[in-house]
């Protein structure tokens, strides 16, 4: 039975890899390349990279061809994927300030300075599904892109400013915010290399967040918009660019190597606090700070709305409880556990059978 | 030397013998290493993703890719059985990323790799069990914090579990758990022993040999070395029972005191019963072993 | 001095592994490291003591050595070696001690916590002889606890009986505490986890 039994799981698995491939390919249409779901995708390419931990749009491009569009299968391939990779070096702290934006907006204040920039965004476009795109050809793909170029006039208004002012900045200078402490920050734990020690660290928490299934943080930062906790948050400033990143020079001490730029989503939320909150004799503002890859908007602010819940001085609310948000928002983990239940539990459940059986017959 | 001859090619990857790289493995060693000198204790390990789904045995897998050299034999089972799918995937990667030899004769393995089960012929001391664990911290049963339980361990508070077995009595006139009963380990630390039926804990206690055990998604690796008391816990007045398989037989291989699994047949639809382990069912039809009678235990 | 070669990163490390499993968790019972050469291997440092810590360390842990006449020498040794670093007993991972006098280092090696008992050091004890047999001038121990079937006895030659009276005092107050690896020149080593009940003669 052994030998049978394990050809047949074996054959058994190798045509599910086929039927899969089968089922992808057989259609009419032209293989998808990975390009064009880098280029014609990009908020899926920046989901998965967000959530897969590694900043490659080509690598979570083809996950996502591989996965067939599914993004959490996606961001196990690509997470799986960096596991293999050798860490070479540490950056150096990425500066926000200097992001060169494509949008920035603050839910604050009307203006603030450098501007509002509304960029790419689908929060203003009407939602009636535009029938034109089944019929898109390389001729209308050239003329959208011919006319958009043609009509683009830099430089007419003031030159963009190099570094757009921080809201926070602005409300810290006021005194409006807590003060960054003055003490040197601590080494950031690094949730890759160790398992994560509870309660964890502000820069743990930080990054299991980043790193969270989209969906996961959204359902949980939601629960504590409607009212399970107490944050009533507003968008203080939520910035979508490209950061420089720099790795220290090997042996120039004091100067760094550009290695290139990547795209993300940065948002800080301005919280209401109780009196309770905050340690200096006047009340401020409490901020939530979330980033991730990409540009992904949903997920940045919820990552904000939970930074700042999860630092509830009395936590009570699922959204405020540290390990409940962060042992269950990681997409991979979860739908991996999820999943194995469709393993077999036989043996569980027999002896979960045997139990029952056992308990109605003392019942007799 | 460029940034380019440091990077991997864009293309594929090379994996290293047993997949995961020499300082994921060093981690892990390091961990079992201090597990064995505490044994039941949970030791945590930074458990990076593996091509294998979290949930699927990447703690076992984790642990086996640790320790497995090129000289080793390896078993690896789910539910008992070397056929079933998921065994047959894991026993793929391993042999893909080291060549070795692999048995579904328990006698002939160094390294078994299993999920929920012991194999009924009982281990020597050269070999080692390593056990995939779904949930590591049996204290979960009664308090969902791993702030709290950590404390609970360190403190050795386990008021709260007795208690909880002590209301499962009230209410249903006996412990009700089933599979992963929990233990007492070298009478220090309680312990799961991962869903293991009731059946199999006996082979924990006092053992030939090693047994460890792998959580990769909760990130915990801890040991029960050989000969070290693993004690279920329970009530005087209430003593520890394990599965009830009085009357019934192996339609294999005749079998009366093995752990038998409920099955119904394909198509007359009728309920037969099979040893769980298919391996030593297979061993007793080809007269290698003798069949299993009743044990005292069960 | 330049740095060893002739040790398989990827099956010498497997290989002293297990061996190493099999010494803690049979605690008196001996084990083979693979010999590899180690020509400049200073005096009173024996070799296996290099395969062990090349096996178990890499520099997200650190190492230390009992201080003796040798120090500076086993440091420099040891640096070259492993990518590993040196920090002071008190913070070390990974600590070496010649087993022939005692170092007062040896009562300075971390123990853990309640709540992290494995955040402890190992201690590697670098003796003149062990053996299942009687050994001239050596020490008989008697070993028992988890992992031993009643009694694993063992033959000590080059232990000072401080080590095993302060192992004890160490691990007073388990889960805290110590674990020791005792190995000789032939690559024959024993281990003791802090479970471990040890009777000296």
């Amino acid at each position: 039975m052994g030998y049978v039994a394990v050809q047949g799981g074996t054959t058994a698995i190798e045509n599910s890899r086929k039927l899969n491939r089968y089922l992808r390919l057989r259609g009419e249409s032209a293989p998808l390349t990975v390009s064009q779901i880098m280029e014609q995708m990009a908020p899926l390419v920046d989901r998965v990279m967000g959530e897969g931990g590694l900043y490659s749009p080509f690598h979570a491009a083809l996950a996502i061809k591989q996965a067939s569009g599914d993004p959490i299968e996606a961001a196990f391939l690509l997470r799986a994927y960096r596991s293999t990779l050798r860490r070479l070096v540490d950056s150096l702290p990425v500066r926000t300030e200097t992001m060169r934006i494509s949008r920035r907006i603050s839910a604050a204040f009307k203006t603030i300075p450098g501007g509002q920039v509304l960029g790419s965004t689908s929060d203003y476009e009407q939602r009636i599904l535009d029938f034109s795109l089944a019929d898109e050809t390389v001729e209308t793909q050239k003329e959208v892109v011919h006319d958009f170029e043609a009509g683009a006039r830099p430089g007419e208004e003031a030159p963009e400013p190099a570094e757009f002012r921080k809201v926070v900045e602005m409300l810290r200078e006021q005194g409006l915010v807590p003060p960054v402490p003055d003490r040197p920050s601590p080494q950031p734990t690094d949730i890759t290399q160790e398992s994560p020690a509870f309660p964890l660290d502000r820069s743990g928490r930080l990054q299991m967040l980043a790193r969270a299934e989209t969906g996961g943080v959204l359902a949980l930062a939601y629960s504590s918009m409607r009212g399970y906790g107490n944050i009533h948050p507003t968008v203080g400033e939520l910035r979508v660019g490209r950061v420089t990143v720099q790795i220290p020079h090997p042996w120039r001490k004091g100067t760094a190597i550009t290695l290139g730029s990547v795209s993300i989503t940065e948002v800080e939320i301005v919280a209401k606090t109780a009196p309770q909150d905050s340690e200096e004799a006047k009340p401020t503002f409490a901020l939530g700070y979330g980033s991730c890859f990409g540009h992904n908007e949903v997920k940045a602010i919820s990552l904000g709305v939970l930074d700042r819940a999860m630092r509830s001085p009395s936590p009570r609310a699922p959204a405020e409880d540290h390990e409940f948000v962060l042992l269950h928002t990681d997409g991979v983990e979860s739908s991996g556990f999820c999943s194995h239940f469709k393993l077999p539990h036989y043996v569980t459940f027999q002896a979960d059978l045997d139990q029952l059986r056992a308990m109605r017959e003392n019942e007799e | 030397m460029t940034l380019n001859d440091l990077l991997p090619p864009i293309r594929g990857f090379q994996y290293n013998f047993a997949f995961i790289d020499e300082g994921v493995k060093k981690e892990i060693r390091r961990a079992l290493l201090k597990a064995v000198a505490l044994p039941g204790h949970q030791v945590p390990f930074a458990s990076p993703e593996l091509p294998i789904a979290r949930g699927w045995g990447t703690g076992g897998l984790q642990v086996t890719m640790s320790i497995i050299g090129p000289d080793d034999v390896l078993k690896i089972i789910d539910q008992g059985c070397d056929g079933s799918v998921n065994a047959v995937n894991l026993r793929k990667l391993l042999v893909a990323t080291t060549g070795i030899r692999t048995t579904f004769d328990s006698r002939e393995a160094t390294v078994l790799q299993s999920r929920h089960r012991l194999p009924e012929i009982p281990l020597r001391s050269d070999q080692v069990a390593v056990l995939q664990v779904p949930l590591p911290e049996p204290l979960r049963l009664v308090e969902p914090s791993e702030v709290e339980t950590r404390r609970m361990h360190s403190e050795g508070d386990y008021a709260r579990m007795w208690v909880s077995l002590y209301e499962d009595v009230v209410q249903h006139g006996a412990v009700s758990l089933g599979a992963g009963y929990p233990v007492r380990v070298n009478g220090n630390y309680i312990m799961s022993p991962s869903p293991l039926p009731r059946w199999d804990l006996r082979m924990l206690n006092d053992a030939e040999h090693l047994t460890l055990l792998g959580a990769g998604r909760e990130k915990r690796v801890y040991a029960v070395p050989p000969h070290t008391s693993v004690r279920p816990l329970e009530f005087e007045d209430q003593p520890f029972t394990v599965e009830n398989f009085a009357g019934m037989t192996c339609a294999r291989c005749g079998s009366t005191g093995t752990f038998l699994d409920e099955i119904y047949d394909e198509k007359t639809g009728l309920a037969t019963r099979v040893c769980s382990d298919s391996g030593f069912c297979d061993l007793v039809r080809e007269g290698a072993v003798p069949r299993r009678g009743r044990l005292a235990h069960g | 001095m330049t740095r060893e070669s002739g040790f398989d990163e990827v099956f010498d490390s497997q290989a002293t592994f297990r061996v190493l499993l099999g010494s803690l968790s049979r605690p008196g019972s001996l084990g083979s490291l693979p010999q590899r050469p180690y020509p400049s291997a200073p005096h009173g440092l024996c070799p296996p003591a290099l395969s062990i810590l090349r096996t178990m360390c890499d520099h997200r842990v650190c190492f230390s050595v009992g201080s003796s006449a040798d120090r500076q020498e086993w440091i420099s040794y040891l640096a070259m070696n492993l990518s590993t670093p040196f920090r002071p007993v008190e913070e070390a991972d990974y600590v070496l001690f010649n087993g022939e006098s005692f170092e007062q280092d040896f009562t300075r090696l971390k123990r853990g916590t309640l709540e992290y008992p494995e955040r402890s050091a190992t201690a590697l004890v670098c003796v003149r002889g062990l053996s299942d047999a009687e050994l001239a001038g050596g020490r008989e121990l008697r070993v028992s606890g988890p992992g031993v079937k009643g009694t694993n006895v063992l033959a000590v030659q080059g232990l000072d009986a401080r080590y095993l009276e302060e192992r004890f005092a160490a691990n007073r107050f388990y889960p805290m505490g110590i674990d020791l690896l005792l190995v000789d020149s032939q690559g024959t080593v024993a281990g003791l986890p802090r479970t471990s009940v040890v009777e000296a003669s």
